[in-house]
């Protein structure tokens, strides 16, 4: 009796808000599959590289997922964490501020480097999308790389400020003209998600000695602010066969940028500096 | 208080730890924390390769799944080309250094020698054009490297276009030296 009568009442309420009952059936398409206007379930396929460090002897594989893109938010971020939440717990990424200035979130998407939170999900359904780890890096698992070389090779280049006149920090303001400041754009931007280091395959086959991209643009930043008094040491300490000269001008960095800066500018301009010729 | 004092007697190893005199302690704490800052980043780089080796942790693919894009194409296409006109002067004129003392033959030996083979003309255009494709490539995008290393044509916009001319130049000018040379 008392479900007939909810169901009733169901119904009554229905019918006197159809609007707001279209609005739920959109949002939740799938539980009210029944009653809607249906719409076409649009899934799309994701393969994505799996390894399991903690499985004896595992070899990395591709695996496939389907989602639905109807009920997925629009990047493909929001399409790993709709796996992990429903499909599959046990597959692993990083991921933080789904923004993009953050930086955990860097992949190799579709064939080239970006971070999963701001890179739109190919709606072409027919077409699987491969997500693979930052290539040519340690894997942890899944696809979560080992760091660590990338993040010792940035402490290397010491990117602080460095002064001469041993002014303590927090004595005295040092001021800087308006287009000393101006210099520094397009390079403090950089949020240090190692896309373009790992897109470059001098980096690839050289990453124990040479810096890569992104350090060397952090690098270049320290070199060219008008209040660092060791440019000349800075530069020394990068004169060798390796740590610069392993830039061919490949430019897969700057390609590759999913904050739109320019790395491989920057290195050539250390170039520049190192032969004298700025 | 009461609490951490209760746990330090039921631990043994806490206790052991508690019974240390305090500045003791204190510099023992101090030490650890200054542990991290002593090791350089150049230690913390060779770790960072015995850690992984020892783990058995697979390398992400790289040259396999990355995408062919215009920037490494044209790059890996000079370093090719360079390679491949520097192979075949030194083994051209190595040869001959061995050849013309031991056989006697000079260049004319060699050129009326294949002219003799009579092969057909447009077995022999293709070979020439073989030959004139990679001095003009290399030639043109070696420009386009001459003005990267003054530290022009860095913006992605420019670099395409400049690296689309190049691409279809190389094959015209390569036509060219062909047909005046």
């Amino acid at each position: 009796m008392a479900s007939v009568l909810n169901k009733s009442v169901a119904l009554w309420s229905a019918s006197r808000q159809p609007m707001i009952v279209a609005l739920q059936l959109s949002r939740g398409a799938q539980t009210a599959a029944a009653a809607a206007p249906q719409e076409q379930p649009r899934l799309k396929k994701f393969k994505i590289y799996r390894w399991d460090p903690d499985k004896m002897g595992d070899k990395p594989r591709m695996q496939e997922y389907s989602v639905d893109l109807n009920n997925c938010g629009p990047m493909v971020l929001d399409a790993l964490i709709k796996i992990k939440n429903e499909i599959d717990p046990t597959l692993t990424f990083r991921r933080s501020c789904r923004e993009g200035i953050c930086g955990s979130c860097a992949m190799n998407i579709g064939g080239t480097n970006t971070l999963a939170c701001i890179s739109r999900i190919d709606t072409k359904l027919s077409k699987a999308t491969k997500i693979y780890p930052l290539p040519h890096m340690y894997v942890v698992k899944d696809l979560v790389p080992d760091m660590s070389n990338f993040y010792a090779q940035y402490r290397s280049i010491e990117p602080y400020l460095k002064r001469k006149d041993g002014i303590q920090q927090g004595e005295e303001q040092l001021f800087q003209s308006v287009d000393d400041r101006a210099k520094l754009d397009g390079l403090y931007e950089c949020i240090l998600c190692a896309c373009c280091s790992t897109s470059c395959p001098s980096y690839w086959w050289n990453g124990d000695k040479y810096l890569g991209p992104a350090v060397l643009m952090q690098a270049y930043r320290w070199m060219i602010d008008s209040r660092d008094q060791f440019r000349k040491e800075r530069l020394e300490k990068l004169q060798d066969p390796f740590s610069v000269y392993r830039c061919h001008t490949i430019m897969n960095c700057t390609k590759t940028c999913p904050k739109g800066l320019n790395p491989g500018r920057a290195i050539a301009e250390i170039k520049k500096m190192m032969a004298g010729l700025a | 208080m009461a609490l951490s004092m209760l746990l330090v007697r039921n631990s043994a190893a806490i206790s052991r730890l508690g019974m240390l005199s305090a500045p003791l302690r204190s510099a023992a704490l101090s030490s650890r924390l200054a542990a991290p800052m002593t090791t350089t980043a150049q230690e913390e780089m060779a770790k960072f390769w015995d850690k992984n080796a020892q783990k058995k942790r697979p390398m992400s693919p790289h040259l396999t799944i990355y995408k062919p894009q215009l920037t490494a194409m044209l790059s890996i296409t000079h370093r090719g080309t360079g390679a491949a006109m520097a192979g075949f002067v030194y083994a051209f004129s190595v040869g001959m250094l061995v050849v013309n003392p031991l056989l006697g033959w000079d260049f004319p030996t060699i050129f009326n020698f294949i002219k003799s083979l009579e092969i057909h003309p447009w077995l022999i255009l293709g070979g020439k054009w073989c030959m004139a494709w990679p001095i003009s490539y290399h030639a043109m995008n070696g420009i386009r490297h001459l003005n990267w290393d003054a530290g022009y044509g860095f913006d992605m916009k420019v670099l395409y276009r400049s690296g689309w001319f190049v691409f279809f130049g190389s094959f015209l000018l390569a036509d060219l030296m062909l047909y005046f040379l």
